[in-house]
């Protein structure tokens, strides 16, 4: 099915309250939403969390909706906005839990890989990375978003949005060095 | 797909780095469905009367006299979350032959109802006011070096616009908390303006003034923690 079709329909209904329209919205977008929500979070239960908050505030703002974009843009800048206020979330409480407890990282369900050290260094370099470019690095080289759809997500210039990349490709590859003629 | 040529890097982390499960597609609905309702119901009361909707579940039959108490009990959860995500929807009015919105209540029972609609904004007000705190002690500590990250800048932002939608929503909240929202708005501006680098010289160093004047002469941090609960913010809308 055409990603537009019916869903300018879908939209109007659920704006007047049809619950089934929406369940269809949240069926076509769920795993696009929860795949982004894991991503950048890398814990079901908070990419649980986030992608339920992502839909809830899609709905509250339906109204806000015009269609200038892509109804699936504007719901991952939803889901973006909402996963980075939670891993912020996350840090603050990690920060003032330090001191008191040995915190693991935000992942403590991440699946089982054939070389986990080599996944441990990877999560390790990717998290980091300074939030603006991770976000950057995520949407656009594991999630497949282009710099005109990261613009209209994070709201900055399609040049920031390169130069982000480049910034946390040029760090990553520095800090993964030793694995690079495996993966070259 | 992408603008960039991808190298090795790309490839490791596409494949390592939080490859996500199976989506857990139901369990999130079943969550999602508990806080629509409302929602829902408010929308197809509001909306057009002639339109076919499906509600999420069979409305419940109410006994005589409990539908009223019962509304409003909804109406106040509901303008909690509604405001909690910056919505105004029911700021608007009633809809000629529609079910009650929260404006025309409010009309009809000036007094007890006011009153809690109020709390009930209030709460969800104290509720963003909670999440704005940390970050602006990170202004307080930058304006103090003399200048705004641009990280802090970019989260500045954020809250800023969940703030002017707060504001923006016309739905009833007491004074106190309209001052502290509207000067919060001011100094998240200028803390936005200032990160962003987009004035400088003579103008940036005015921002910054106005920015400090903000924080410290109208003590929008400490009358911030003043209002909200020791405990901290929860899940955003929970």
């Amino acid at each position: 099915m055409e990603p537009g079709l019916n869903e300018a329909e879908w939209i109007e209904q659920a704006r007047a309250g049809d619950a089934r329209a929406f369940r269809r919205l949240y069926d076509r977008h769920v795993d696009r939403v929860y795949g982004l929500a894991y991503r950048m979070v890398g814990d079901d239960d908070l990419a649980r969390d986030i992608t339920q908050e992502a839909f809830f505030r899609a709905y509250t703002r339906l109204e806000q909706f015009r269609g200038d974009a892509a109804f699936s843009t504007w719901l991952h800048t939803v889901t973006t906005s909402v996963a980075l206020n939670e891993l912020r979330k996350v840090k603050r409480h990690r920060d003032r839990e330090r001191d008191l407890d040995t915190v693991g990282p935000v992942t403590a369900s991440v699946p089982p890989s054939s070389d986990p050290h080599l996944r441990d260094r990877v999560k390790a370099a990717v998290e980091s990375l300074p939030e603006i470019y991770r976000t950057v690095f995520v949407l656009h080289d594991v999630e497949g978003y282009n710099h005109g759809e990261i613009a209209q997500v994070l709201d900055v210039a399609e040049g920031t949005s390169k130069a982000r990349l480049s910034r946390a490709r040029a760090r990553l590859r520095d800090a993964l060095s030793d694995f690079a003629p495996e993966f070259a | 797909m992408t603008d960039d040529a991808r190298d090795w890097v790309t490839d490791m982390v596409r494949e390592h780095y939080n490859a996500p499960p199976a989506t857990p597609r139901e369990e999130i609905w079943a969550r999602l469905e508990e806080r629509l309702e409302p929602l829902m119901e408010e929308g197809r009361r509001s909306g057009d009367g002639d339109a076919e909707v499906t509600p999420l579940r069979p409305r419940p039959t109410r006994a005589p006299g409990t539908r009223a108490r019962v509304g409003w009990m909804a109406l106040a959860a509901t303008a909690v979350l509604a405001a909690g995500v910056g919505i105004g929807r029911w700021s608007r009015g009633a809809v000629p032959g529609a079910g009650p919105s929260l404006a025309g209540l409010v009309e009809e029972r000036p007094t007890v109802e006011r009153t809690r609609v109020v709390k009930a904004n209030r709460a969800a007000a104290v509720e963003h006011l909670s999440r704005t705190e940390p970050l602006l002690t990170l202004v307080k500590s930058d304006v103090a070096r003399g200048t705004v990250d641009a990280e802090v800048g970019e989260w500045a932002g954020e809250l800023l616009g969940q703030t002017r939608f707060l504001l923006d929503s016309g739905l009833p909240m007491d004074p106190e908390v309209v001052s502290l929202l509207e000067d919060l708005e001011l100094v998240l501006f200028q803390a936005t303006l200032v990160a962003s680098g987009q004035v400088d010289g003579q103008r940036a160093r005015q921002e910054m003034e106005l920015l400090q004047e903000g924080l410290l002469d109208r003590n929008v941090l400490p009358r911030i923690q003043a209002v909200i609960p020791t405990a901290g913010p929860g899940f955003a809308g929970s």
